[in-house]
């Protein structure tokens, strides 16, 4: 009985320290394999990552197909589909910016104004906006006020802002973010940890690119009348960037993880032995006309660009592009002629935009000064739009490593063939701004902006501008030159999910309807 | 302040022990024998009714029981009629008991190892036993169960040795979690998860076992199966799905006896798909030497046409020893087995291996108290090949018949493939996985009975587990980036700790009101940790470790996932007078895995049987009828809830993203995990039950028929979301699955007299599942586990459909439902995935039966499966590969009815069914692939010879048995491919799993099966 008693008295004993800790016993569910929350200076680097080779990156990745920077060698298989406007619900722009992206640019939101640090809040609005931008660009209507907003639970059926809320969006969050960079109340440096791979922690540098972007975002509206407005934009992108060494952009690296290297080099589609199998096999004989050619006029002059963006071809020293759709064996511009590999330079690591550490840039001082000469030239100050010109012709030739020599020579070129003529003429003024947007805007899907504002117009971008060749016919009418592409299709996990919210996700009027800001 | 009661119960519990006992009255002693043959019945158990004393009779049948002469004493034993007699003047008391074969036992195991009679439930429990388990010759104690359990649908995931096995019972509540039920052994909760993913390889290529696989059937001496929640509720939240209850055998008071017993097997490949045997190797009609594809010119004849599929597969041997003792003395007892499980595989380099040991012990430390504990040590090692996909074992479903896949090296001894597959002979060769488990089963208890009324048990388990996975791909592969040899290794470690406490009181009130009340405590600590690591490129390229690969070349990482719960509960049993019986249960779990403010819930249960026929005999309305001979109605109405899966509730950040997005170089939002929601609620489960047990002519005919609805709504389900929210995957509540069914189990005894007897069990079972609500305006949850090869098609519960439909491609067609044709007049394929099968089976059922003459008996199960979809991949696979018969029609023409697209215009263009047609649109339409796959199988048919005692003479051997078994000798079925039974990814898979889906793994085997029992 003794030993009876002792084994109870033990068991009571346990008993009350169970009891008492009975609350802690249940206290294991933490997640034991990864973080949930670190502070905003260690979020910062992988907002910027991804808003460039995430968002960005996909929403450029078959656009350049459709800008025509690039074409494919191969008639068949899928890396076609891009630059002959073959889309459907498998285009995944989307969730690369809702999903991998921008939960980053909300967290640093949340984070800075939890932690009294403007700095990441700045700097989370400022990402933030260029991703909405990016977004409604190709989409029209997009998720704004119901997305994630890092605090209450994820919404299940989003609701669509229509593309007008999106920009009045846009713009407010750059307000607030100038407001927050403002703030002289910022505990934490936004390089502490050596996260801020863009600008080292320089916040006067953060600013300016928020007013950049709100310059790019108002000068879109260029057709919507009275919402359109260049004294704001010439005030915006003068309280942008001002220098060169101020482009939203960071270098990838080389010799680390292959998606530490440049998308438009290796994993983004360029890793095959032989280059026909790549994504893109050669830059476009448009790409290169507008190379060779001066605008207005057409008259040829080799602009030292070109062998600072492609390579020559190996066969004959020749610079020569394919004409989109029809791959190698349409032949140098669809001629038939030059249809073979060493024909042609390629397109990965070929020059300035496609080599392993190549920055990919958000927005460059370069087109912040043609953002201003496309204000200042409607707002009817031809001299000045062709002193902005100038500048951001020569800021994107100086970032190229053109020499002063060149570039002086290619400027008095531009001026012989009576470039500052031609400023007096809307049209003939825009040729040369949205010529040089263009080629400074390499690869950027602002590019389809610009041209889709444009209306692909041959007096804008020249004669070589033309439809692609075995374009979908499904969608496009093989007979009407005049019918381009105009937005995306939203993707099939969206339409899955939350159909209801989505409206007309059809091909046909996906594709062929103007966004909002492309109406008058 | 619910929290703090559950805690000082352990308090008042213990209190208890402080009271002393009080007389008992007489010792009343006699004997037990079997009617049948007058034997003595060693094990029977006595009770006294309404009490919780008991003894059992040692090895001459005997017993002693101190008894009130007012007391009844009950005499119960597995397969036998129960007896009751009043004590009386008596002092002696003999009992003969009746064999009761035919209506299953009259006792079964419940909860926490105690055992219920049978005619008190209010539920439908059943049983099967040690003989029924061991004769159908399994491995895998879950196959064992196969068409014997009414309203259980197991689904064996192939032929592989080791194989794991899917069970679900009553369909599944589950959208996106586990549908298989818990499994106890002795009262513990023992793990019967399937490893998905290990090592990093997709659930397809390299399914894993499932744990009870570790469970040696010989040990085990009954299986309950409780169906519904309200059998489960005691066993809290894990229980949701229904519970497997094992009992092991214990050692009988008496001399000590050994058993051993053994079989050797042979098994085959059952059924292959049939090739076509008329094109060769090439592309567009024209030979190429280096084409995978079979679209060639035709055949010469006199060529060589290759079986190359059937060339993977061999004869199989397997053999078992199984070797046991027990006994023991009236105040202890014991049992000790070892067991050594050698399968060979129907595929060179595949096998399982399975060593057990076990013991188990009992002592009676005092006349109310008592020790027991029983520890399993087991070893099972497997060894087994990738499948799944082109370069895994059934790849020869690729391979051109013109070519002998067998000669997988060249001259120079590398590997000799075909465009970028593995030969599948090299890849059986030089693709090595392997799986070593090591696992320790122990349990304790003690029963202390302080007083007459009162029984205290505790119980204190583990079971813990190391799983060693080893994949290896030797250089020369073409697996992309791995062809200088790659590795992928995991160790696991996985422990479930489990504490009982339980408390019963017994009272009889003015003699025909029964009471009993349990009050329990039970408390349970499951972990398991897993460390993964990868390594390519080996230096010496012929040593596979991860030493042999420089550091750059490695990966590693972990994973940690905890959970405890913690429950206490209250089961109260009236009874009058074995009449009527009415049970109320009521439970609250705190689980860690939910939020600290919902991580409290209680739910209850009640239910209650009628013994109709007792009751008209007790009014004097009739006198024990001999058509009717026993007539009962039960009802049940349960709730039961369930937590959330461990560390769901915030959203973790991530410093990688994949192949082909930009590294971070930081934290990121984890894109590839659920959306943590620190709102979750757990779920709940309602169910009703009814259903009545009768049974005619003395038991001859016994009949016993359920119904039954569940309801689980407000899911925790993890699910897709659209990627507007921020997230591609969530948990949420939300969602709702309603199952409901008919079960109907006969069983009848057409002849019985002293040579020869036939007994038939036949059960059958219809099971609906269905999707009434999803959240947001989903329409259907996806199981990308359960996806097949070219991503064709996968599992899916449908909104207002099944839980267990088939997502797959479908060519587009307008709303009218005509097909959508390119300029060219050829469908296309739609973007996104339709309903396109039900892989739910309309009927399931199996008929047993049982014919003993003298000393022969003779058994076979009829397995029978009616509907339920299968979708051929392997057929789609064959397809493109130019193999499938389907695609004998090559080059012919045919005008698609439907319009163009472009135009609108009716379609009268012709076009060629070639090549492209059949590689890159036909695949992309699941009609033509799903199949019904019905089956009548004769899942096994065996007969025993027991040798009579006199030829034993006077050797030491009591009793030998010699055994012949045969496994799947018939199947009957309108599949066109492989056996049917099915299941692509393996049991691992959550939610509707992935049975149904034939995916290139190793096809199911029939086999046969010799051996023999002897006990000394």
């Amino acid at each position: 009985m003794k030993i009876t008693y002792s084994k109870i008295k033990l068991f009571l004993v346990a008993t009350l320290l169970f009891s008492t800790s009975c609350e802690s016993y249940l206290d294991i569910n933490e997640d034991p394999n990864l973080p949930t929350i670190v502070p905003a200076h260690t979020r910062l680097v992988g907002a910027i990552t991804t808003t460039n080779g995430a968002s960005m990156w996909r929403g450029s990745r078959e656009v350049a197909g459709i800008t025509q920077y690039a074409s494919t060698a191969l008639t068949t298989g899928s890396n076609r589909n891009a630059e002959t406007w073959r889309f459907t619900a498998s285009y995944f722009f989307w969730q690369n910016a809702y999903v991998f992206t921008m939960p980053n640019c909300v967290d640093l939101i949340v984070l800075g104004e939890k932690e009294g640090n403007p700095h990441f809040v700045g700097a989370g609005k400022t990402l933030l906006a260029l991703n909405y931008g990016m977004l409604t660009d190709q989409y029209g209507a997009i998720v704004v006020d119901d997305y994630y907003d890092g605090t209450s639970q994820i919404k299940l059926t989003p609701k669509f802002n229509t593309q007008e809320e999106v920009y009045q969006k846009i713009d407010q969050l750059l307000d607030e973010a100038i407001e927050a960079f403002n703030n002289p109340n910022n505990k934490v440096s936004l390089n502490f940890s050596g996260g801020d791979i863009m600008y080292q922690g320089n916040v006067d540098k953060w600013r300016r690119l928020a007013w950049s972007l709100k310059a790019r975002y108002a000068n879109h509206l260029s057709k919507k009348g009275s919402l359109y407005n260049s004294a704001k934009i010439i005030e915006a992108a003068q309280n942008g960037f001002n220098a060169d060494g101020m482009d939203a952009e960071f270098a990838y690296m080389a010799g680390a993880q292959q998606t530490d290297e440049n998308p438009w080099y290796s994993w983004g589609g360029f890793t095959s032995v032989d280059p026909v199998n790549d994504r893109y096999f050669a830059w476009t004989q448009f790409f290169v006309d507008l190379l060779q050619n001066l605008p207005v006029t057409e008259t040829d002059y080799q602009d030292p660009r070109i062998s600072r963006i492609m390579n020559p071809a190996p066969s004959d020293g020749q610079y020569r592009g394919l004409r989109s759709g029809l791959g190698l064996a349409g032949g140098q511009g669809g001629s038939g002629k030059f249809t073979s590999v060493s024909d042609y330079g390629l397109f990965k690591n070929s020059g300035y935009y496609t080599k392993a550490t190549s920055p990919f840039p958000f927005i460059t001082y370069s087109e912040v000064k043609l953002i201003e000469a496309e204000a200042k030239l409607r707002s009817g100050d031809a001299a000045g739009a062709l002193v902005a010109f100038e500048e951001g012709v020569k800021a994107n030739m100086r970032k190229l490593g053109v020499t002063s020599a060149e570039i002086n020579a290619y400027w008095a070129a531009l001026l012989a063939d009576g470039v500052a003529a031609h400023f007096s003429n809307q049209t003939r003024g825009l040729s040369h701004i949205m010529r040089q947007k263009y080629i400074t805007q390499c690869l950027n899907p602002e590019t389809w902006v610009d041209m889709r504002r444009m209306d692909f117009s041959q007096e804008i971008y020249g004669p070589s501008l033309k439809r692609p060749e075995n374009i979908n016919t499904v969608v496009f009418n093989a007979n009407d030159p005049s019918q381009w592409i105009q937005g995306m299709v939203y993707e099939t996990n969206e339409q899955n999910r939350n159909g209801e919210q989505i409206g007309d996700n059809s091909e046909r009027y996906r594709l062929l309807t103007p966004l909002w800001w492309n109406r008058p | 302040m619910k929290k703090k009661l559950q805690c000082l119960l352990w308090g008042v519990f213990f209190l208890l022990f402080h009271f002393q006992s009080i007389a008992q009255g007489t010792a009343v002693s006699g004997t037990v024998t079997s009617a049948a043959d007058k034997s003595a019945l060693p094990g029977v158990s006595v009770v006294v009714k309404g009490k919780t004393r008991g003894t059992v009779t040692d090895i001459s049948g005997k017993y002693t029981i101190e008894a009130a002469p007012s007391d009844v004493l009950v005499f119960s034993f597995i397969g036998m009629k129960r007896v009751e007699r009043t004590v009386g003047n008596a002092t002696t008391i003999d009992v003969m008991l009746q064999d009761d074969t035919k209506s299953l036992s009259e006792v079964v195991v419940t909860a926490f190892g105690v055992e219920q009679e049978k005619r008190a439930l209010g539920y439908s429990v059943q049983e099967v036993q040690s003989r029924e388990i061991t004769e159908t010759q399994q491995a895998n104690i879950v196959n064992a169960m196969q068409g014997k359990v009414a309203g259980v649908q197991i689904t064996n995931s192939g032929g592989a040795p080791g194989a794991s096995a899917i069970m679900m019972i009553r369909g599944g509540t589950s959208l996106s979690g586990n549908n298989q039920p818990l499994y106890v052994v002795d009262g513990i909760p023992v793990d019967n998860s399937t490893a998905v993913s290990q090592g990093g390889l997709s659930a397809g290529t390299a399914p894993a076992s499932n744990r009870a696989i570790d469970i040696n059937p010989e040990d085990i001496e009954s299986i309950s199966v409780l169906k519904g929640p309200a059998a489960a509720a005691l066993y809290g939240l894990r229980a949701a799905e229904g519970v497997v209850v094992i009992t092991t055998k214990k050692g009988t008071a008496g001399k000590a006896k050994i058993n051993y017993s053994n079989s050797f097997s042979f098994d085959k490949v059952n059924r292959l798909p049939t090739l076509q045997s008329e094109y060769m190797q090439g592309e567009q009609g024209a030979f190429d030497p280096a084409s995978i594809g079979s679209w060639g010119p035709r055949f010469e004849s006199g060529q060589t046409i290759y079986d190359n599929l059937e060339s993977i597969f061999k004869t199989a041997f397997t053999q078992k020893h199984d070797v046991s003792v027990s006994g023991g003395t009236e105040r202890s007892t014991f049992y000790g087995s070892a067991s050594r499980f050698d399968q060979g595989g129907i595929v060179d380099n595949t096998n399982m291996e399975r060593n057990s040991f076990r013991l188990s012990a009992d002592t009676k430390v005092s006349d109310k108290l008592k020790v027991g504990g029983s520890a399993n040590y087991i070893k099972s090692s497997r060894s087994y090949v990738p499948q799944g996909s082109a370069s895994g074992v059934m790849g020869a479903v690729y391979w051109p018949r013109n070519d002998d896949m067998r000669n997988y090296l060249t001259p120079e001894g590398i590997q000799r493939n075909i465009a970028v597959n593995d030969n599948p002979h090299w890849s059986i060769q030089n693709k090595p996985i392997t799986s070593d488990v090591d696992r320790v089963i122990a349990i304790g208890s003690v029963i202390y009975d302080p007083f007459e009324f009162l029984n205290v048990t505790y119980r204190l388990g583990t079971d813990y587990f190391t799983d060693d996975f080893k994949s290896v791909r030797m250089p020369g592969t073409t697996t992309v980036g791995e062809g200088k040899g790659a590795l992928s290794q995991s160790t696991t470690s996985n422990q479930i700790t489990t504490s009982t406490l339980l408390v019963t009181a017994k009272k009889t009130f003015a003699n025909d009101f029964n009471t009993s009340l349990t009050l329990g405590n039970n408390a349970e600590d499951s972990r398991r940790q897993t460390t993964s690591w990868y390594g390519r490129n080996f230096i010496d390229p012929d040593f596979a470790n991860i030493n042999n690969v420089v550091q750059t070349d490695r990966t590693i990482s972990q994973n940690v996932s905890q959970r405890r719960i913690v429950g206490a509960f209250a089961d109260l049993n009236l009874d009058w007078k074995g009449i009527a019986f009415v049970n109320f249960r009521g439970r609250n779990d705190w689980s860690s895995t939910l939020p600290v403010k919902n991580r409290s819930f209680f739910y209850p249960s009640v239910s209650g049987s009628l013994v109709v026929t007792d009751l008209l005999e007790e009014m004097g309305a009739t006198s024990g009828g001999d058509i009717l001979s026993f007539g009962k109605i039960r009802a049940s109405w349960a709730r039961v809830g369930k937590d959330a899966p461990p560390h769901v509730l915030a959203t973790t950040l991530a410093t990688a993203t994949n192949s082909f997005t930009i590294a971070p170089r930081g934290f990121i939002s984890n894109a590839n995990d659920y959306y943590g929601n620190p709102a979750l609620r757990p779920e709940f489960t309602n169910s009703f039950e009814i259903g009545a047990d009768v049974r005619f002519f003395r038991n001859r005919v016994g009949l016993d028929v359920t119904y039954y609805k569940t309801s689980t709504d407000d899911q925790i389900l993890g699910t897709r979301t659209p990627p507007s929210s921020g997230s591609f995957l969530a948990y949420l509540n939300g969602g709702r699955i309603d199952n409901e069914g008919v079960e109907v189990m006969l069983n009848m005894q057409p002849v019985t007299n002293e040579n020869f007897t036939w007994s038939v069990d036949f059960n059958i079972a219809k099971n609906k599942a269905t999707v009434k609500e999803l959240p947001g305006t989903l329409d259907r949850v996806e199981l990308s586990d359960a996806l097949v090869s070219g991503s064709v098609a996968q599992g899916a519960a449908f909104l207002g459909g099944s839980l267990f439909g088939i997502n797959g491609n479908v060519w587009k067609r307008n709303d009218a439902g005509q097909l959508l044709l390119d300029n060219n007049g050829y469908p296309q394929v739609n973007s996104t995935n339709q309903y396109i099968g039900d892989r739910n089976p309309d009927w399931t059922g199996g008929i047993t039966n049982t014919l003993t003459y003298k000393t022969f008996s003779f058994s076979f199960l009829w397995d029978i499966r009616v509907g339920g979809d299968i979708y051929n991949a392997t057929e789609n696979t064959l397809v493109r590969s130019g193999l499938s018969t389907k695609t004998l029609d090559r080059g012919q023409t045919r005008v698609f009815e439907g319009v163009i697209e472009s135009t609108g215009e009716a379609n009268t263009k012709e076009v060629v069914l070639d090549q492209n047609y059949y590689q890159t649109i036909y695949p992309f339409q699941g009609y033509d692939f799903v199949e019904d796959g019905s089956w009548l199988r004769l899942r096994y048919i065996t007969l025993t010879y027991n040798l009579p005692t006199r030829m034993l003479g006077k050797t030491p051997i009591s009793n030998l048995q010699v055994f012949g078994t045969g496994r799947n000798l018939l199947l009957f079925t309108n599949y066109s491919g492989v056996d049917p039974e099915v299941s692509g990814s393996g049991a691992g898979v959550g939610g509707s799993g992935s049975f149904g889906f034939d995916n290139l793994g190793i096809p199911a085997t029939r086999g046969f099966d010799i051996g023999l029992r002897l006990t000394l």
